[in-house]
């Protein structure tokens, strides 16, 4: 099917009862909350989109509208507006179905990494080589970054995808394991495998271990998972010595109790510090030989000057203390 | 059976409400998300007929109250067809959300819930929308009336909120307690003989009242609660020919019930004020 049928069609008004779902359609969760709102939208306004659907054997699947017809099922509605298009190849209907949907509201990755794998098999099948990120961004309209996320979750054992999608179907407030937790864990120990290969062969332990201490809250935030990628990427950034990191990961990945910013704080958090005060520091002394030759130093704001000369004296006794005054 | 609902991952409590419900009533044929009726503006996730003229229908949901609820109370209170509707949720919401649950009920809706293992519990019945009192509305309705009378008369109206017809037969049968007394009352004074003050007889006594000299005045009360009894006595004895009658019944329950709630505020007062004790008899 040509990318232009997409919005061209046959207008008609069919009974909901003569629809199915798309078997292709990758949006798996529907949340209530969501769906009662479009209902009660529909209830008072009716559907002012039609939708979209394609004719197979004399029955109708929907390509665009599965939320919308859902709900017009749920108010019993006699029959809903529907363009009739005809039916595109398997390939063209997964690809419309990202173009339709995702680009228009925040789908879960999940539900977009469920249907990618598919799609990838059908892109190699049909050009003999595996899809780049920019081939898949290209069809389906996702960022890189939204593929590469994908990616990570495709890559998760299936004990935990059936983990994420028993939790999806949770209201969003009542969601503990979130894709965004499984999207950090992931990257994060992607990171610590990538620096420290001898984590490899154990990643599926180190996952458990994670997943009861944020359930326990000794892990209190998925972005905590930003600090292990930190930590192992300080050995060659940071110079700091391998086993010092090590140590701290070992505890992070073995024991209950300790914590990814516990072991963060012991092993690197200082050398970060220095390492943004020195930022600080450089950033003062490019700002002074900045306005120094334009003859500003007249305007320099009294705070500033207060705050300088509090630093000044800290530095003074600071570096004489170490000799180097 | 899919999940074609609106709700995700609601099959699981579908499923289990089928079961129970098959279990409860004898293998009951249900319709599993379709319509009951074209003029309806609600496709329940599942419904069955309990019998010719009265529908269930139940709405699983994520939460305790459905908002299809919300915006079809009225249009299920005003249907020419009995139903009563359910919601089914998970156990865990309704044992977290008693304010919720209280809510529901009070609107007239039954909930069925479902434990983790899948385990499907009635823990509100309810009674077809068309009949629905609320509870405001009855005690609006009390004021002045005795307390013993009021207390008989909760009663009632605890019965009707399960079982709409046996409540109104209840209240029935509180009035036919009020004209006993009154009778005897009446015959004490010689005002009417002790044949016209017999139990099971309400309108031979009342009859008797609107021929007494000393009575007469208390005709339009004792008419009033005569065609009452004539009309509600044994309502729930009188089986509907079609759906339309059912519904008359459903609604006339209704009817009935408020009619005899007022009929007994007038009655007691009148006989009060004839100098009777206004009250049942006790037994």
């Amino acid at each position: 099917m040509s990318r232009s049928a997409k919005t061209s069609g046959t207008l008609k008004h069919l009974s909901p009862e003569l629809l199915e779902p798309n078997p292709e359609n990758p949006r798996i969760v529907f949340r209530q909350e969501e769906m009662e709102s479009l209902m009660i939208s529909i209830d008072n306004f009716g559907i002012q989109v039609p939708l979209t659907v394609y004719i197979d054997n004399g029955r109708y699947f929907l390509l665009d509208g599965e939320r919308r017809w859902r709900c017009a099922k749920k108010l019993n509605l006699e029959t809903v507006p529907a363009l009739v298009q005809p039916k595109p190849s398997e390939f063209d209907n997964l690809v419309l179905m990202y173009n339709i949907h995702a680009l228009r509201e925040q789908w879960d990755y999940y539900t977009i990494a469920s249907k990618l794998e598919r799609v990838i098999s059908l892109f190699e099948e049909e050009h003999d080589r595996h899809p780049t990120e920019i081939d898949l961004s290209e069809l389906t309209g996702l960022s890189r970054g939204a593929i590469r996320r994908c990616y990570l979750l495709i890559d998760l054992p299936n004990e935990f995808k059936v983990q994420i999608l028993e939790e999806l179907n949770l209201p969003k407030s009542q969601q503990k394991l979130s894709e965004d937790f499984f999207i950090e864990m992931e990257r994060s120990l992607k990171t610590v495998c990538a620096r420290l290969p001898q984590y490899s062969g154990s990643v599926g332990e180190i996952r458990e271990v994670l997943i009861q201490k944020f359930k326990d809250k000794i892990i209190p935030a998925v972005t905590d998972f930003r600090q292990l990628s930190k930590m192992a990427t300080a050995i060659e950034g940071l110079k700091i010595p391998e086993t010092h990191v090590v140590s701290a990961l070992d505890r992070i990945f073995t024991s209950n109790t300790y914590s990814i910013k516990k072991g963060f704080d012991e092993a690197v958090s200082f050398e970060y510090e220095e390492k943004k005060v020195s930022r600080y520091a450089f950033s003062l002394i490019e700002f002074f030989e900045d306005i120094e030759p334009k003859g500003n130093l007249s305007h320099i704001d009294k705070d500033l000057i207060s705050a300088l000369k509090q630093l000044h004296r800290q530095l003074g006794a600071f570096l004489s203390e170490k000799g180097q005054a | 059976m899919s999940d074609m609902g609106i709700v995700a991952g609601g099959d699981r409590l579908r499923d289990a409400a089928v079961g129970f419900l098959k279990q409860k009533y004898h293998g009951a044929k249900i319709a599993v998300e379709t319509s009951i009726h074209k003029d309806l503006r609600w496709s329940p996730t599942l419904y069955f007929k309990a019998s010719p003229h009265l529908i269930h229908a139940y709405e699983v949901s994520d939460t305790l109250y459905p908002e299809i609820f919300r915006i079809r109370r009225n249009d299920l209170a005003d249907f020419d067809m009995p139903i009563s509707a359910y919601a089914i949720c998970a156990e865990e919401r309704f044992l977290a959300d008693q304010k919720g649950a209280q809510e529901l009920f009070k609107h007239g809706f039954g909930l069925l819930t479902v434990d983790a293992d899948s385990v499907c519990l009635e823990q509100r019945g309810c009674i077809p929308l068309m009949q629905r009192i609320s509870e405001d509305q009855f005690k609006s309705e009390l004021a002045g009336i005795p307390t013993s009378l009021k207390r008989r008369m909760s009663d009632a109206f605890d019965l009707y909120g399960k079982n709409a017809p046996a409540g109104v037969t209840q209240l029935s049968e509180i009035i036919e307690g009020l004209i006993l007394q009154a009778g005897r009352d009446a015959a004490k004074k010689t005002w009417i003989s002790n044949n016209q003050a017999q139990p099971g007889k309400p309108a031979v006594t009342l009859d008797a009242f609107i021929a007494s000299q000393q009575m007469k005045d208390t005709a339009a009360v004792a008419g009033g609660v005569r065609s009452h009894i004539a009309q509600y006595r044994n309502t729930s004895h009188h089986f509907p020919k079609n759906a339309k009658q059912a519904a008359l019944k459903y609604r006339d329950c209704r009817h009935g019930f408020l009619d005899g709630v007022k009929q007994v505020k007038l009655f007691a007062a009148a006989m009060k004020a004839k100098g009777l004790s206004g009250k049942i008899p006790t037994i």
